[in-house]
């Protein structure tokens, strides 16, 4: 027994077993929220989040690994990699993600349809109870998916 | 004297080593139960765990980095040093981003962890970094 043994199954463990685990609670907590009518949408991101931990890590560790490990500039490239990354790849995304919130709202979508309707979120509410397997594995398809980059 | 040293020996080994320290090691492992059902972080306790049950295998370690001369303090802060920058951290990264998701799971600040993640991936250059600007 040693302490590098244990803390690298502790964090495989906790990376690979109980996040993703944890990932579907976190999907069961925003259908819930949401059909309280409460602020819902953090929760799902969190099983996302949860689901993709591994992704996360290799993802910081590319950006670390740019540079030799005793490049004195290996700090700002990391830094500057998280940055391009944010700005060039996420902010992109989250753009189109804002375009069709912005094409929903318009449409009345969550304004005049939902928010106006309580009985319409009960409605989508219990389909979304029904269907959460489904969206589970959905959610994991995409991480999946994603394993081999986007293309 | 060679017979106390001995007795020594025998009294660390299969009482402190073989009996104490993995009962320790279990109360460290409820005392993170413990820590956990008050809202703090059980992570410490269950680190100090697997620390009391690796003692034989770090004090080997610990031995393999003395080279045996005069300097040999200084060699086993040296790879106490390396073994942490190399071996320890990267592992404590992936720690930061378990920490950093479930931290916004719950509402609490993410980034920092996030940006700790980065900085353990980058110790060893952040130390050059260092050295470099003097």
């Amino acid at each position: 027994m040693n302490f590098l043994t244990g803390i690298t199954n502790l964090t495989s463990w906790m990376g690979n077993v109980i996040m993703p685990t944890l990932a579907a609670l976190f999907f069961a907590l925003g259908v819930l929220r949401y059909a309280h009518g409460q602020a819902h949408t953090y929760a799902p991101w969190a099983g996302f989040l949860c689901l993709m931990v591994s992704g996360v890590l290799r993802g910081i560790e590319k950006f670390a690994a740019q540079a030799a490990w005793n490049n004195p500039d290996l700090v700002w490239i990391t830094l500057r990699g998280m940055v391009n990354w944010t700005c060039n790849v996420f902010l992109p995304v989250y753009a189109v993600l804002q375009l069709l919130h912005g094409v929903m709202l318009y449409a009345g979508i969550g304004h005049r349809i939902y928010a106006g309707g309580a009985w319409m979120r009960h409605f989508s509410a219990a389909a979304l109870c029904l269907v959460l397997s489904g969206l589970l594995r959905l959610a994991e398809w995409f991480i999946a998916q994603g394993l081999g980059g986007i293309s | 004297m060679s017979a106390f040293a001995n007795d020594t020996v025998i009294f660390v080994n299969t009482f402190v080593i073989g009996r104490l320290v993995p009962v320790l090691a279990a109360w460290m492992v409820l005392r993170s139960v413990i820590d956990w059902s008050e809202g703090y972080t059980p992570l410490a306790s269950i680190l100090c765990a697997m620390f009391l049950l690796a003692i034989p295998a770090s004090a080997a370690l610990l031995q393999s980095w003395n080279d045996g001369t005069r300097f040999g303090t200084a060699a086993v802060l040296e790879g106490a040093w390396t073994y942490t920058a190399s071996r320890i951290m990267p592992i404590a990264a992936g720690l930061a981003v378990i920490g950093a998701v479930v931290n916004f799971a719950f509402g609490r600040p993410a980034i920092r962890l996030i940006g700790s993640a980065a900085t353990f991936l980058t110790v060893s250059a952040l130390w050059r970094l260092v050295v470099s600007m003097m």
